[in-house]
């Protein structure tokens, strides 16, 4: 591999840790909001907090090192992050289940949300990869669950998407899509999902600069939708200046960065594939 | 008393975003009180007036932290404000006190020959005792029944009197004012920061330390625990006697002291319509017509308020929303009216109404032919559908996704709310008994809808929403009414329709800025509810007319049908503050749609409560008889009480109804008197409901579990529709019989009620009267 290829490969590896960042980062601030909304009645509740920042940690720290080896450390915390995440998943899972109505749209809405843990699953998994991708220039031929590591970011990171596209489609549901903006997170990021799929399954140069192009304003869309939501704590009763019942019951200001971060994430696991394979 | 939760003191929370100014203004009028003040009572009545609060309030006399009732009492009988309804075998409120007084002084004389005041306080009591069983007898009642003053009269005045203040309000750990700020989190044992902690048993101190964290969080934030006096923005409160509607603008409900434009009508030129009443029935038509391109003026006899800035968070405040005319209740089971039914504001009762939206059940419309009972409505339900539609849109109502009774309906245009613990008890028990349930389908926004605010879960909905989440007629069809060019006339009492001598209406002659005026229009609606609908179409009888206008069939004011509201109430271990959230936001229909093992006719819907503290308080002592130490020990376990309601239905009968009294008002104008007795049926009705929510609220381990016996709640009939211009008022399009070009569209045209609140049906039939108008006009046969 060139030297050049070396370097890209590098890049993307820490672009990997930098989605990574932004995941742990949106799951840090929604569960410290939306757990301390619950009033952390059950201790497990600090679990996401204690594993997001140390994955923040970790990431931030692999996004600044340029070294080409992974780091057993960050492994180590991204693979805390992963279970941490599938755990959460389980809890939330009983949250809903013992609920009256059980599996209802009601509990959809206002239980413990079942995407959200796994915002840290993938924040870890993505993680893990980026350690992974530093050692590919050595060893072409990565390859993780029967796939080439490349293409099974892209693979995750479009899956990642889809789901985040689940949970704001359902929230903005709730939310009645009363205002038309709230349309923008389920059509944009559901063509860069399709066309990162796309791309994972057969690239080609037309899929990967759609899909870049669709990416970037995903992850676009993920910064303008915090100002979007912050727009909306304020358009609730006592506006900001009622911070603290509105941060709460108003649209969640971390959850839009959630597509900035697999955005980058989808665009890294591109950039991977380019440097690997011969894109036609 | 214990100390349930101490260092609480809602007090505290005064310069937080949880208090509003208007609430900073009510409440520290009401802590300005001087206790000793008396205007009203003599200096010879008041220390039997003192002693007699003490008693029923078991508070020690002289205590600085007392509240002072009585002198609360006597400014409210100094103002003379009313109740809108009183038991036609007690005088006026002024009356009744001054006799009562008298007369505990002459039996506590003849008794031990001292003053009531002088008396050791047990010996009080048991005098009180006596009167609660009706057991005195003295010449100095005058003829009042003392048990009848003892419950409708010194426990309705007294009791609330206490839980309308702050003091009142931490005693019981509600959370008292709720705006802008309302509440977060409303499951069981969840309490947002800013809300009481309740000490448990060892842990006192922790919970001591919580009560005095919310006061330091709210002088932090303002860096000073001094009050602010309360600045006035807009208009002062007293502006709200006077129109506001006049000079080509309207209040502007979406901005404080904000306008918006309003055309306004010449009273010579004939208007298309004049609508007397703007509620669920007239202001939705006014709206409707008015947007079908007819001239419309609307008259209501009451304010036109705008309610982001003059709807405080207290419960004896928001008394201003409610018709408090006088009105005498009598029949073997008297009616409660005002505050329970009756509103007197732009937007009538929809200012406070529980906003429940609900569909009736299609059989219904045809209860006579399809069900045995009652009688057919000339309406057919899907057409009704259609129109439930509209309004459902026009309200933006939060509800389920999928409704589990009745036709498919079309998905609602807002999802439904969260649910709080109250809410959880009925889902929980629905489930154990193994029927179905559902969030409540509310016109409450869940997200944000143009100016409108989404609900902060205050829970004050029945006292007035200050948030304008609540889609009532004054937000909702009232602001498109003025942009369609409708004139909305606030505070015009209207005293009269009236007729030429070919017998068509002429227009109406109405009350406003203290003078007499004459409205001419070419047709009349009468919108005023079922009391004052019937009562002006009496009141408006002439040489042509004797019996009162439309009243050719005699059923004028007959036929009025309220709706059952028993309860069933007990209390949880868990906390369950229902003070937050929509009081109603879980409902079953059940027994609406299931017909088998009834022995009665007709049905019920139940809904989980949310009584705020005045009215708790009432209940508790009115209808379970508590006062004393007994009161104010269960109303420490205020947050702890859940309880389920139901909607029933009535059956029409002929003998409850509305006619015109001796005494006269403020206008010089008869005062209605409304006669209710239940029959066989209702109260076979009432007793399926009780036992069915005794196993309801059994499955969830309550104890202390008690049935709230007599409640009624909305008013329907005294005008029917039908088809049959002998058996009923007015036609399908509310049309009268007997005077084509005057129309009554309200809940006075209901043939018969079903067990669903009836404001989403009233709507929805003035949505179709105003299209059948339209049609009509276009065939030249208005």
């Amino acid at each position: 591999m060139s030297k050049r290829g070396s370097a890209a490969i590098n890049i993307a590896a820490r672009q990997l840790n930098l989605g990574a960042a932004l995941l742990a980062l949106a799951v840090l601030a929604d569960s410290a909001v939306e757990h301390y909304r619950g009033s952390y009645h059950n201790r497990a509740m600090y679990a996401p907090l204690a594993a997001a920042t140390l994955a923040l940690g970790g990431s931030l720290h692999g996004t600044l090192d340029r070294r080409a080896a992974r780091h057993p450390l960050r492994d180590g915390i991204y693979a805390l992050a992963a279970v941490t995440g599938i755990a959460g998943l389980g809890f939330h899972v009983y949250n809903i289940d013992k609920r009256p109505g059980g599996w209802s749209w009601l509990n959809l809405f206002y239980a413990a949300p079942i995407g959200a843990p796994f915002a840290l699953t993938l924040a870890g998994f993505l993680g893990r990869g980026a350690e992974k991708a530093r050692a590919l220039p050595g060893h072409r031929s990565t390859r993780t669950l029967g796939m080439p590591l490349q293409r099974l970011l892209a693979a995750v990171s479009a899956a990642g998407l889809a789901g985040t596209v689940g949970e704001a489609a359902l929230l903005h549901f709730r939310g009645a899509y009363h205002n038309p903006a709230m349309v923008l997170p389920v059509s944009i990021p559901p063509v860069a999902a399709t066309l990162l799929g796309a791309a994972a399954i057969a690239p080609s140069r037309t899929t990967h600069r759609l899909a870049r192009w669709w990416l970037r304003l995903t992850a676009f869309l993920g910064f303008a939708g915090v100002g979007l939501h912050a727009f909306g704590v304020s358009r609730n009763m006592g506006g900001w200046r009622n911070w603290s019942q509105n941060v709460l019951n108003g649209p969640p200001l971390p959850a839009p960065p959630s597509f900035t971060g697999l955005a980058l994430t989808g665009l890294a696991a591109l950039s991977l594939i380019e440097e690997t394979e011969r894109v036609v | 008393m214990s100390d349930r939760y101490p260092g609480y003191d809602v007090l505290a929370k005064r310069d937080s975003p949880s208090w509003n100014d208007q609430t900073r203004r009510v409440v520290d009028e009401r802590l300005a009180l001087n206790p000793e003040r008396h205007e009203f009572f003599t200096d010879t009545e008041w220390p039997t007036v003192r002693t007699l609060c003490a008693r029923i309030l078991a508070q020690e006399s002289g205590n600085a932290r007392d509240v002072p009732v009585a002198a609360m009492l006597d400014a409210k009988l100094m103002k003379d404000s009313r109740d809108g309804y009183r038991d036609s075998r007690l005088p006026p409120p002024r009356e009744a006190w001054r006799r009562a007084l008298a007369a505990f002084d002459a039996e506590s004389v003849v008794r031990h020959g001292l003053r009531f005041h002088e008396l050791a306080p047990s010996a009080q009591s048991d005098l009180l005792k006596l009167c609660q069983q009706g057991e005195l007898r003295d010449p100095a009642w005058g003829g009042m029944p003392p048990s009848e003053f003892f419950n409708k009269r010194l426990l309705h005045d007294v009791v609330a009197s206490y839980y309308a203040h702050p003091t009142g309000w931490s005693e019981i750990g509600y959370g008292g004012p709720a705006a802008p700020r309302g509440y977060v989190r409303m499951g069981y044992d969840r309490r947002d920061p800013w809300e009481a902690a309740q000490a448990s048993p060892g842990r006192e101190e922790e919970a001591r330390r919580e009560n005095l964290g919310i006061a330091t969080a709210a002088t932090n934030r303002l860096g000073r625990g001094t009050r602010k006096p309360v600045a006035h923005r807009g208009e002062a409160p007293d502006d709200a006697l006077r129109p506001r509607a006049i000079g080509g603008r309207a209040p502007d409900v979406f901005r404080a002291g904000g306008w918006v434009p309003m055309r306004e009508y010449s009273l010579d030129e004939p208007v298309d319509f004049a609508i007397v009443g703007t509620g669920a029935g007239g202001g939705t038509l006014a709206c409707r017509l008015a947007e079908h391109g007819f001239s419309v003026v609307a008259l209501d006899a009451g304010p036109y308020w705008r309610p982001l800035e003059e709807f405080a968070s207290d419960e004896q405040h928001q008394e201003k929303l409610y018709w408090t005319d006088e009105r005498l209740v009598d029949g073997e089971n008297p009616l409660q009216l005002g505050a329970n039914n009756s509103g007197k504001s732009v937007g009538g009762s929809t200012v406070h109404f529980a906003m429940v939206s609900l569909r009736f059940r299609p059989e219904w419309f045809k209860a006579r032919s399809l069900l045995g009972y009652g009688a057919d409505w000339p309406l057919d339900w899907r057409e009704m559908w259609k129109y439930y539609r509209q309004v459902e849109n026009a309200l933006k109502i939060s509800g389920p996704v999928r409704y589990p009774w009745g036709p498919k309906r079309p998905r609602y245009p807002y999802r439904p709310h969260e649910l709080n613990a109250a809410a959880l008890a009925l889902a929980e028990s629905a489930e154990a008994l193994g029927i179905d349930w559902a969030p409540t389908p509310l016109a409450t926004l869940s997200a944000p809808r143009g100016l409108a605010h989404p609900c902060v879960y205050r829970g004050m909905c029945v006292i007035g929403c200050s948030t304008n989440a609540k889609q009532s007629v004054l937000v909702t069809w009232l602001p498109r009414a003025l942009a369609a060019g409708a004139e909305i006339r606030d505070q015009a009492m209207v005293s009269q329709v009236e007729h030429d001598s070919s017998g068509r209406i002429t227009g109406v002659r109405f009350h406003r800025q203290g003078r007499w005026h004459f409205q001419r229009a070419r047709n009349v609606v009468v919108a005023g509810y079922s009391i004052e609908t019937p009562r002006l179409l009496l009141s408006s009888a002439s040489g042509r007319y004797p019996d009162g206008l439309a009243n050719s069939s005699g059923l004028v004011g007959r036929n009025l049908t309220v709706q059952a509201n028993q309860a069933v109430w007990g209390l949880l271990d868990r906390e369950v503050r229902s003070y937050k959230g929509p009081p109603s936001l879980a409902i079953t229909e059940h027994w609406n749609y299931t017909d088998r093992g009834k022995d009665f006719f007709g049905g019920y819907a139940y809904m989980s409560q949310g009584p705020l503290p005045m009215l708790w308080s009432r209940v508790l002592s009115a209808k379970r008889g508590l006062w004393g130490e007994a009161l104010r020990a269960k109303m420490e376990e205020y947050n702890h009480q859940v309880g389920l309601k139901i909607v029933g239905e009535f059956m029409p009968q002929e003998r409850n109804r509305v006619t015109l009294g001796d005494e006269k008002d403020q206008y010089g104008l008869p005062i209605p008197r409304v006669s209710y007795s239940y029959c066989d049926n209702d109260r076979r009705l009432i007793r399926h409901a009780l036992d069915f929510l005794h196993r309801a609220v059994d499955t969830l381990d309550a104890r202390d579990v008690w049935e709230e016996t007599d409640d009624t709640c909305h008013l329907n009939g005294t005008a029917r529709m039908g088809a049959d211009p002998r058996a009923s008022v007015v036609d399908a399009d509310c049309r009268s019989w007997d005077i084509p070009n005057l129309w009554i569209c309200d809940g006075s045209v209901f043939p018969t009620v079903g067990g669903v609140n009836p404001s989403l049906t009233i709507q929805a039939i003035a949505c179709r009267t105003a299209d059948r108008i339209k049609e009509l006009a276009a065939r030249g046969e208005l």
